[in-house]
């Protein structure tokens, strides 16, 4: 059978939805510093899941990682990767592990805040040194994806089966252009959707270009300007070169619709393996942008290849219960996108569903709200 | 000598000399038909600018009011709050009128100190200026009044204290080389503003002046002569990368880079513009893009709403940051500097403050963490 890209994607994505609520072995372990013990425990991580050379060897790897925020902001004096960004650490270890593990070709991707400007620049902006994750696997690339990029058109992904909000996206051609698709999140709470883990990590795919605040009516803009507000207000559609939302008329409110996009992108743009940094983190949301926000030191990094269940487990370690629903921890204004994402297929979040491995919730939670 | 007078708009119906005491303003600016101005030893009373003075109408510095309403500022493309500042056009004024002081002159705004400050940064006087609220207080006695013309007086003195900072030259990745016709003036002079804020700080320049940059913006009125020319090329010769929007060259202009083309002279590059600039805001962009993040001479977190000026003096021994707040009040999140130049000692320098401060040695160069501050901070630097 000869399968393109495309249609592969589509499966990937379908599958899920002939086994309810899939479940895949979750790695967890305690790593309190970014230094010399961080790439001997994602390799033990790895191993446990099944190992990474089943996952990416001869494969071009897509990597979204994240840079949430303009790069001149800062938790107090805090680099943003001991607060709301990856740590380059956690990146550049991956990319050696996949390296070695034979992955062809490992693409980096992050589509940052309000500009077209390479990703290299954007992260010698925050005060890091891209030539370290250029140089950490014999062929890394970076591609800023909040516009249209390298390519001639954008890659238009369909939610399989029924979607919450929107039926597809139409997204940089280098969610499409890969074998294998990795989220390297940063374990945090979230104003808008309670927590940020793998799924969240990927709203940041969407290109401002076209959801953007300042994306023309008609059609794509050259350059992004301004956040993803009209996800979270409805205020208005996409360039209408895009798919609308299904329904124009449902809640204009972030706490029902980002759950719902997040959701959808992760159906529409399969997650094949999750790594979450948390080692240094922030606890009170997402960004230095949102009040009463403070530093905290987790020190644990999770690692599965279903993203639901890898999300269900950060969750937990959080000390907060995947199982919530509107109106509770961490959910108090929003829906659960857990929730949303399992009603979808793509994974289950009952705890007693996931196997995890390497350790247990109850040695490594760490309380976010009481820490 | 224009440069040692501290100009004091005299406020209409004053006539306490007392007023002066202990104050460093030096000069009095009154209006021609205005009497009451005392007279004073050592105090020039004038009616105009002296000639060794360039007087230039300024702006109140501050974030820009909003146009919402809503008492939010307003923010540019950047998403940082559009802010009005005075120090792009002192520089400019200074590059365009050597040997004369610069005085600017506007009402004042929310901030006297910020209007003092933002002047001298840039080697310029503010002509100060009382609000009416500010001058009424003093003649009524109001604590509030006394409190801020003592304020006042004491931000004019911390720069005259340290008039030798004047002396020092911009620290900067870029440089800019026009000759600011009117076709290209407007382009030039919002270029300055707008690298500002990136922030990339750009030298003004002269011809003879091009060394020790990696880049320089060349923007004419009319195509260069063979002399400009011949400096331009030659700086890319050596090693440097020329952006001019003119065709320097008839070498083979490559590209593709975004609305760019190329060609290598020597061990150096000179760039065009593929259509002529007229945005510059992506101009000042474009310019960072291409000399690119890694020649960055220093790097501001949480300071959005800061300009800083960075000097030093002929020898690079001694340095300065200077660093404006124009919202007023501190941010959320306390601000650091980030310097290439690995600076050995750093010390904190406010009008009612001085203290040592620490420095972080970053793989960029150092970190120097801030206190909080509401207008202004000076970093001052030893090698």
């Amino acid at each position: 059978m000869n399968l393109n890209r495309r249609t592969f994607l589509a499966a990937a994505a379908a599958a899920p939805l002939a086994r309810s609520a899939p479940s895949a072995p979750v790695a967890i372990a305690p790593c309190s510093t970014y230094g010399a013990e961080l790439l001997p425990t994602l390799e033990k991580m790895f191993d446990r899941i099944g190992g990474l050379g089943r996952l990416v060897s001869g494969k071009t790897v897509a990597i979204k990682i994240n840079l949430t925020g303009a790069p001149s902001y800062r938790l107090g004096h805090s680099p943003a990767e001991l607060a709301h960004w990856t740590h380059p650490a956690v990146i550049g270890c991956t990319l050696s592990l996949m390296d070695r593990a034979g992955a062809r070709r490992i693409r980096l991707l992050e589509s940052p805040w309000n500009t077209a400007e390479p990703l290299e620049h954007y992260m010698l902006e925050g005060g890091w040194n891209p030539r370290d994750l250029l140089n950490a696997a014999a062929r890394v690339e970076m591609e800023n994806t909040n516009f249209l990029g390298n390519a001639k058109k954008y890659s238009r992904l369909m939610v399989p089966g029924k979607s919450h909000i929107f039926r597809g996206f139409d997204l940089n051609h280098s969610y499409e252009d890969c074998d294998v698709f990795v989220s390297i999140s940063k374990l945090k709470e979230h104003a808008t959707t309670g927590v940020t883990i793998s799924m969240k990590n990927c709203f940041g795919i969407t290109p401002c270009t076209i959801y953007g605040e300042g994306a023309p009516v008609d059609g794509p803009s050259d350059v992004p300007r301004g956040g993803r507000g009209p996800f979270h207000h409805g205020n208005r559609q996409p360039s209408a070169t895009a798919l609308p939302e299904n329904d124009p008329s449902s809640p204009r409110e972030g706490g029902y619709r980002v759950p719902r996009v997040v959701a959808d992108l992760a159906a529409a743009r399969p997650i094949h393996l999750s790594i979450v940094d948390g080692i240094e983190s922030m606890a009170g949301g997402e960004g230095p942008w949102i009040r009463r926000v403070r530093r905290i030191s987790p020190g644990v990094l999770i690692v599965g290849t279903n993203p639901v269940n890898v999300d269900a487990v950060g969750t937990a370690l959080m000390g907060f219960d995947p199982m919530a629903r509107r109106g509770t921890p961490p959910f108090e204004r929003c829906d659960s996108t857990l929730e949303l994402a399992e009603a979808h297929g793509l994974g289950t979040r009952d705890l007693r569903q996931i196997e995890v491995v390497g350790g247990t919730i109850d040695q490594l939670r760490r309380e976010f709200r009481t820490a | 000598m224009a440069e040692n007078l501290i100009p004091f708009r005299w406020p209409e119906g004053w006539s306490d000399a007392n007023l002066l005491a202990e104050t460093p303003f030096n000069c009095l600016l009154v209006e021609g038909t205005q009497s009451g101005a005392p007279v004073l030893s050592g105090i020039r009373v004038l009616t105009a600018p002296p000639a060794e003075v360039h007087l230039l109408e300024g702006v109140a510095p501050g974030t820009r009011a909003s146009r919402k309403g809503d008492g939010s500022a307003d923010s540019g493309p950047t998403g940082k709050p559009w802010i009005d500042a005075n120090g792009w056009q002192i520089e400019l004024a200074r590059a365009l009128h050597p040997g004369k002081t610069i005085w600017v002159e506007h009402e004042a705004g929310r901030d006297l100190l910020l209007s003092v400050a933002d002047a001298a940064a840039y080697g310029g006087r503010w002509v100060v200026t009382l609000p009416r609220t500010v001058r009424d207080g003093i003649e009524n006695g109001e604590g509030a009044a006394e409190s801020a013309w003592k304020a006042l007086t004491a931000a004019v003195r911390f720069f005259t204290r340290h008039s030798g900072w004047e002396s020092f030259e911009p620290v900067a990745s870029v440089g800019l080389l026009s000759d600011f016709g009117k076709d290209v003036a407007f382009l030039a002079g919002e270029f300055l503003n707008l690298a500002a804020r990136r922030p990339l700080p750009v030298r003004i320049l002269t011809a003879d002046s091009m060394a020790g940059l990696p880049c320089i913006v060349h923007m004419d009125e009319h195509p260069p002569d063979a002399a400009r020319r011949d400096a331009l090329l030659g700086f890319a010769e050596a090693g440097g990368l020329v952006i001019s929007s003119g065709a320097l060259t008839s070498l083979p202009y490559r590209g593709p880079a975004p609305g760019y083309a190329f060609a290598r002279v020597g061990k150096g590059r000179v760039v065009r513009p593929v259509e002529p600039w007229s945005d510059p805001y992506q101009l000042a962009a474009d310019v960072h893009l291409l000399v690119t993040r890694e020649q960055d001479v220093i790097r501001l977190y949480n300071g959005a709403s800061l300009n800083v000026r960075y000097l030093q003096d002929r020898t690079g021994t001694r340095g300065v940051v200077h660093l404006l707040n124009f919202a007023g009040t501190p941010g959320a999140h306390p601000v650091t500097v980030a310097l290439a130049r690995r600076w050995k000692r750093a010390r904190l320098l406010g009008f009612d403050r001085a203290e040592s401060a620490a420095i972080e040695p970053v793989r960029y160069g150092i970190e120097i963490p801030l206190p909080d501050f509401s207008t202004y901070l000076a970093i001052e630097l030893e090698a």
